[in-house]
């Protein structure tokens, strides 16, 4: 079988559902050698010869993933059960070459298949546009045209407006062009989410809505950037973030960019100094570019654009995420009058211009970098539903890449977002570990396949979070101005954008529950921990490369930087030193390549706790990389806390670039197309959301449920649904619990005449009960020592609440006591019982002879009691249960069998009929 | 020994931190923890047979305070010394209470005033004088004065009289001008700390269940900013299940946790055949513990999946993690005469008052233990959870709600994807 594979192209053109096929290849460390090998070979006689090539590529311009309704994991039916069917959404992958495009979709299965290919001339960008969301309001005009191909082609539709000026809509299921828009600037990139549809212009945004194509609003304040990237942007499924090009206070958000922090890692880069003059100049150079290009453009209809007042030198680094839903129609501005409507934060991110930007797959994050490419920043935006100023963006992160200057292309992030790849126009990508809440990556965070809580186990119980709290705060947080940085450009305006840190620390004092004034969280340098590289040098000899030099993938792969990196090759000015790449995330497709040859590798069984990642590059092949993090090597001991190192390793990679022999695959489809079967789906889905009926199904169909079939529903099937909906644990407790005292004692008070207090429905008297604990008491002793020595709270309660009692014994009974006449809240009889925890203890069976322990004390303080005259005893009933105590973990581990047990229930008085209300226990092995 | 300002229809504190009328009560827990060194033993006083029938109270037994908290919303409602030999306390930053100054009603006089003259209660043999949001309660200093007081005797007249050297035994902070009528403020501003509450949480729902919550939040600045003017704002926002994490954070600000959910216990009871799979990623919930709400994440499509309302009753293992959430759910009423009745649980409702309400019994509960590891009961005893409509009631013993978990429609590609899908 394997043989069979080497031997065999792995391009199989044959036509199935329309496309060309392709087969993974498999890819090891060996077969890397060996391509290295076939390209001695087989490049130089090519290059004497300038024989023709049987296979000639095509030139490829740009590479990008696509998310689509194809992968559209939420409103995509056929991914609902993701995860537990193996129903992976498929990778989807444009390709732009020199003349045309052409679309991959890569399944589970590692077949990759063409769905999409055309040779009508160049392509600057496209999207395949998802399926809107719309309502009972909002109909979708495009819908039995849909799925819609967005193209920005160098000759538009109209052909009479200059090149790359014109946004062509065109169906995928027709064929035909739906919508056109015309612009009098050229475009340099599309965006879309299921509500609009971004065009980006030079120092312009324009947004229109995805149902109906009309102008929603426009953005004319970008920071211009050198590019690659022309105008960065990102967009999530809500919000837009791009870069401004001023900084408006009123409007600005709290945080934003630490000054790079650069002492803390002096140990590791070695000239801030020199990375602020190279800085200085760069921004020199933006600016005079800046004026130049300045007064170009208009937008597509002359709105009387308010001025940017030029005379206000632009500010570089300036982020803005603005709301789409909110932000109205019309031109979106930020000034010091407007308000902040639709604006959702707005920060300084870097001091050079912003060269790219991304929106986690959440939305939380988002990760940008400068023009100088030494660091990229991962901020963490805390949002208030009203003002971007009472708006937090928290610097998590600063990703150090290197000294050298790089333009960054992409980034991406891991689904489960602890990791960020990075990939610069030299085409390399880096790899860097983050959580999603900040903190170090260690063995902890990164090392289990899911994600973990911020605090462990450990630092909760020992609480530890309090404590940092306690001292960040007191540090009035990490993020004040930091003055060596006043050594930066006089007009650097990182350091005079930051807020003043004082005035927060007075919120923050007695406040520490709001996220957005709690203390900065501590910003860490990361560093990649993989570099995957592209073949630069082999790249740049030939743009028609041999057919399976690059087939079979080449590249370096670097061991994290803990030494400086070698000194890189610097690129070439022109454009042949540059490479274009993308990178994802995705579930390993490599088996199908390496299921026989690699069988020794035992990752099939053991659990994935990284994805693989896919880089595409510029010469059209898709390489699947295996990331396996592991505990520092040189690390003297493994604990939770040692760092992390990675080893990468290539699985398969699939050749997906065009030759020209290829035929076009071009609309219209068959109805069985996968992108216009996955258009369908998405769009069904959207209409039973919506509650509509999709069009051309038999019947109306019912999704609600009258509310007759709803009241009989508790008979049905799905009664015992609702059982595995139950959630338990909800959040992360404190380390102790209010009622866990010592510095609280709960107390209860019960209406008069209520007096036997051990027969309140309490569960802890009777999960105390003498049948409980027949435990050995094995370190009784011992136990008793640490008890004594912990127990901070009075072995028993206080003679219960009644200030000055100057008034006569004899006036007061036992159980009717008005404790507060005056304010009317306790005009009844009250008696009150203890009911709060103790010191923690240590381990289950410390527990057992512990509660032992205070049963004992139980009774002979009862004893007490009684004997006790009612003056000393406010409340003759009253009584006090030393409770012990209880540190709560984060796991759930409700398998526990201790403690409580069910047959509290006959304590609870409930009004139903016996035989229906058997409670479902959570714990059956609880009974003893 | 504390040495707090007094200030009448508003606080009690010091230049630190201060108790003010309207506080909710995490906060006033929030600032007694933070304190822990200087305030020990603080008793949380509550019924646990009826938590509404009488206010909840924090007595901070050594230094004479009670912090008296409406049952209902849960805000500071009247702030009362008790022991005035515990605490020292000052007006105007003039001392009127300390080890040298007794506070005599001439002290009174001279610090705060005059005012009406002073009631007497015989119930309690106390002489009560008022200003507006401050009264004063007097001992008496010997049995034998005080039948002259009577109220009947000579109509009050006589009782404008307090003895001299009565010295104040009780001290009430409070809203309003009667002690008996006052009622918990609004929240003052100083509370917001830039935090977002809400007002009020109505459950939307459509013909099968809930579909989302609509709340009416309060929210007031702090900082520099557009928002920095002293004023509150009320708005209502919206969110629905399916939402993406960019929708809530827009709707409702960032949460104020985030936790991963670890392995679903509760995944043994799901029908679905691949239950067993680990899943890959896990889901996460957004604490939104000032509203009193935790919003549940799906792991892959990052879009909303449950919510889950909280009433922080106290007698529960989860008492004071969350703000109380006023919710309002509209249920299904099956009924003879007239269909799709809905009727309003609340909060405040109780569990068999529902369940007479819905005219039939509620299937076997789940039995929540909530004592999360072997060396740990939960003192308050286990809570129960009856399923209905898509929502999850948990309830305590008492048979209040404790919390109520909202889930969204079975996917509906489940049972219809076969059929109806082209």
């Amino acid at each position: 079988m394997n043989e069979a594979m080497a031997t065999d192209s792995p391009r199989r053109p044959s036509r199935c559902t329309g496309g060309v096929v392709v087969r993974p290849q498999a890819v090891t460390e060996q077969s890397y050698m060996e391509s290295v090998v076939t390209f001695l070979q087989d490049v130089v006689p090519q290059a004497y010869s300038g024989t023709p090539l049987t296979e000639e590529k095509e030139k490829i311009v740009w590479v990008r993933f696509e998310n689509a309704d194809l992968n559209d994991t939420s409103r995509n039916l056929e991914f609902h059960e993701i995860h537990s069917t193996g129903n992976e959404p498929p990778l989807l992958i444009m390709i732009g070459y020199s003349d045309g495009m052409q679309v991959w979709s890569i399944p589970i299965s590692g077949e990759a298949q063409e769905l999409f290919s055309v040779r009508h001339g160049p392509i600057r960008a496209a999207r395949i546009l998802p399926a809107p969301q719309f309502g009972a309001q909002k109909c979708d005009n495009f819908a039995e045209k849909r799925p819609l191909l967005g193209v920005c082609k160098s000759i538009g539709s109209s052909g009479t407006s200059p090149p790359y000026c014109c946004v062509d809509l065109y169906s995928l299921r027709t064929g035909e062009m739906v919508k056109s828009i015309q612009f009098k600037t050229p475009i340099y990139d599309l965006h879309c989410n299921k509500r609009i549809l971004v065009v980006v212009l030079q120092e312009k945004i324009a947004a229109f809505d995805s149902c109906t194509f009309t102008k929603k609003f426009f953005v004319t304040s970008c920071y211009p950037c050198p590019g690659p990237n022309m105008n960065p942007i990102a967009l999530g499924s809500r919000w837009l973030a791009y870069a401004e090009n001023k900084l408006i206070r009123c409007h600005q958000s709290r945080g934003g960019a630490c000054g790079d922090n650069i002492q803390s890692y002096t140990a590791t880069v070695i000239s801030a100094a020199k990375t602020l003059k190279s800085g200085l100049t760069m921004v020199g150079k933006v600016v005079t570019q800046l004026t130049g290009t300045l007064p170009s453009g208009v937008t597509e209809d002359d709105v009387a654009i308010h001025s940017n007042s030029r005379r206000s030198p632009l500010v570089p680094g300036i982020i803005t995420v603005i709301d789409t839903e909110t932000v109205g129609e019309g031109q979106v501005l930020v000034s010091e009058d407007s308000d902040s409507d639709g604006i959702v934060a707005h920060f300084p991110a870097h001091e050079k211009p912003v060269c790219c930007m991304a929106f986690n797959t959440s939305g939380m994050l988002l990760v940008t970098t400068d023009t100088l490419g030494h660091d990229f920043h991962v901020f963490q935006i805390l949002t208030h539903p009203w003002s971007s100023s009472q708006c937090a963006v928290h610097h998590l992160y600063t990703l150090h890449r290197g000294e050298t200057e790089a333009k960054v292309q992409d980034i991406c992030f891991s689904h489960d977002c602890r990791w960020v790849v990075v990939s610069t126009l030299r085409g390399t990508s880096h790899v860097f570990p983050i959580n999603p809440y900040g903190g170090q990556p260690c063995v902890r965070t990164h090392m289990s396949p899911r994600v973990v809580n911020r605090m462990s186990r450990f630092q909760k119980s020992a609480g530890l979070e309090e404590i940092e709290q306690e001292l960040t705060s007191k540090q009035g947080g990490r993020c004040s101005p930091v003055p060596g940085l006043s050594s930066s450009p006089s007009g650097s305006p990182l350091h005079g954008k930051l807020n003043s840190q004082d005035s927060y620390n007075n919120f923050t004092n007695n406040n520490p529950g709001n996220p957005r004034l709690s203390p900065l969280p501590s910003l860490m340098v990361v560093m990649p921990l993989a570099q995957i590289k592209q073949p630069m040098t082999l790249g740049t000899i030939t743009k028609r490369t041999g057919p399976y030099l690059f087939g079979a993938g080449c590249f370096s792969i670097k061991a994290p930087c803990k030494v400086k990196p070698p000194p890189q090759i610097s690129p070439s000015k022109s454009m042949g030193g540059e490479f274009c790449v993308a990178a994802i995330f995705g579930t390993s497709r490599s088996w199908f390549a390496n299921n026989a040859g690699l069988k020794r590798e035992k990752d099939q069984s053991k659990q994935v706790v990284v994805e693989s990642l896919y880089i595409i590059s510029c010469y059209g092949t898709l390489v699947e990389h295996m990331m396996e993090p592991r505990p520092l090597s040189t690390a003297p001991k493994i604990s939770d806390d040692t760092p992390l190192e990675m080893m990468t390793s290539p699985r398969a990679s699939w050749t997906l670039v065009r030759t020209p022999q290829w035929n076009e695959l071009q609309p219209p489809f068959n109805a069985n197309h996968p992108l216009l079967l996955a258009a369908d789906a998405v769009q069904y889905y959207q209409f039973l959301l919506a509650g509509l009926v999709p069009p051309g199904s038999p019947g109306p169909i019912t999704r609600h449920g009258s509310y007759d079939s709803l009241a009989s529903d508790h008979s049905g099937q799905e009664d015992e649904e609702w059982l595995s909906q139950v959630e338990i644990v909800t959040h992360t407790g404190p380390h102790r619990r209010l009622w866990m005292g010592p510095q609280f004692q709960f107390k209860t008070i019960h209406p008069s005449g209520q007096t036997t207090v051990i027969s309140s429905s309490s569960s802890v008297l009777q999960s105390h009960g003498p049948s409980d604990t027949p435990q050995p008491l094995l370190d009784f002793d011992t136990d008793d020592l640490d008890l004594n020595s912990l127990r901070i709270q009075p072995v028993r309660s206080d003679p219960v609440s009644m200030p000055g009692s100057s008034r006569p014994v004899s006036d007061r009974r036992g159980v009717s006591t008005v404790i507060d006449a005056a304010s009317g809240t306790f005009d009844r009889s009250v008696t009150l019982l203890e009911v709060c925890g103790s010191w923690p203890e240590g381990f289950g069976l410390r527990h057992m002879s512990s509660m032992e322990h205070t049963e004992e004390g139980l009774r002979e303080r009862l004893a007490d009691a009684m004997a006790e005259s009612p003056s000393r005893d406010v409340v003759g009933s009253g009584t006090e249960l030393q409770r012990e105590g209880s540190i709560e973990t984060l796991s759930n581990s409700s398998g526990s069998t201790s403690g409580s047990i069910p047959r509290n229930f006959d304590g609870y008085r409930s009004p139903l009929p016996t035989n229906e209300s058997q409670p479902l226990s959570l714990f059956p092995t609880g009974f003893p | 020994m504390l040495d707090l300002e007094v200030v009448p229809e508003r606080s009690l504190g010091n230049e630190q931190w201060e108790f003010t009328l309207g506080m909710p009560l995490a906060q006033a827990v929030a600032i007694l923890q933070k304190h822990c060194r200087i305030i020990k033993n603080v008793q949380v006083l509550y019924s646990e047979q009826s938590p509404l029938s009488h206010d909840l109270i924090l007595n901070l037994t050594q230094d004479g305070i009670k912090l008296m908290f409406d049952a209902f919303n849960q805000r500071l409602k009247v702030i009362e010394v008790c022991d005035l030999t515990k605490v020292k306390l000052k007006y105007c930053g003039v001392h009127f209470n300390s080890q040298a100054i007794a506070p005599t009603i001439e002290q009174i006089d001279q610090s705060f005033g005059a005012t009406h003259p002073g009631v007497y209660n015989s119930a309690e043999q106390l002489f009560h004088l008022n200003f507006r949001g401050l009264s004063f309660s007097f001992q008496l200093d010997s049995w034998t004065e005080a039948p002259k007081y009577e109220p009947n005797f000579a109509h009050g007249l006589a009782s404008l009289q307090i003895p001299h050297g009565a010295t104040v035994k009780r001290m009430y902070i409070y809203s309003g001008n009667s002690l008996q009528d006052t009622k918990a403020p609004m929240m003052p501003l100083s509370c917001f700390l830039g935090n977002v509450y809400a007002e009020s949480v109505d459950v939307l729902r459509d013909g099968t269940g809930p579909a989302g919550l609509r709340l009416r939040l309060l929210a007031a600045g702090c900082g520099p900013g557009l928002l920095a003017d002293a004023k509150m704002r009320v708005f209502e926002r919206s969110v629905y299940f399916g939402d993406s994490c960019q929708d809530v954070l827009s709707m409702l600000g960032s949460p104020h946790k985030v936790f991963y959910k670890s392995e679903d216990k509760m995944k043994i009871h799901s029908p679905s055949p691949h239950k067993q799979v680990p899943s890959k990623c896990n889901d996460y919930f957004f604490n939104y513990f000032t509203l009193g709400v935790d919003i549940l994440f799906d792991a892959n499509t990052h879009k909303v999946k449950k919510f889950v309302l909280h009433t922080n009753y106290p007698g529960h293992y989860n008492f004071n993690i969350y703000h109380r959430c006023e919710f309002k759910i509209p249920l299904a009423i099956k009924k003879e005469n007239a269909d799709g009745q809905t009727e309003t649980c609340t909060t405040y409702s109780k569990w068999d008052n529902i369940q007479e309400l819905l005219g039939h019994p509620v299937e076997k509960p789940v039995v929540l233990h909530r004592s999360s590891s072997p060396n740990n009961t939960n003192p308050f005893g286990s809570t129960f959870c009856f399923g209905l409509q898509r929502m999850i009631f948990e309830v305590m013993q008492n048979n209040h709600i404790a919390s109520v978990t909202l889930y969204g429609p079975p996917r509906p590609g489940s049972h219809l994807r076969t059929a109806e899908l082209p």
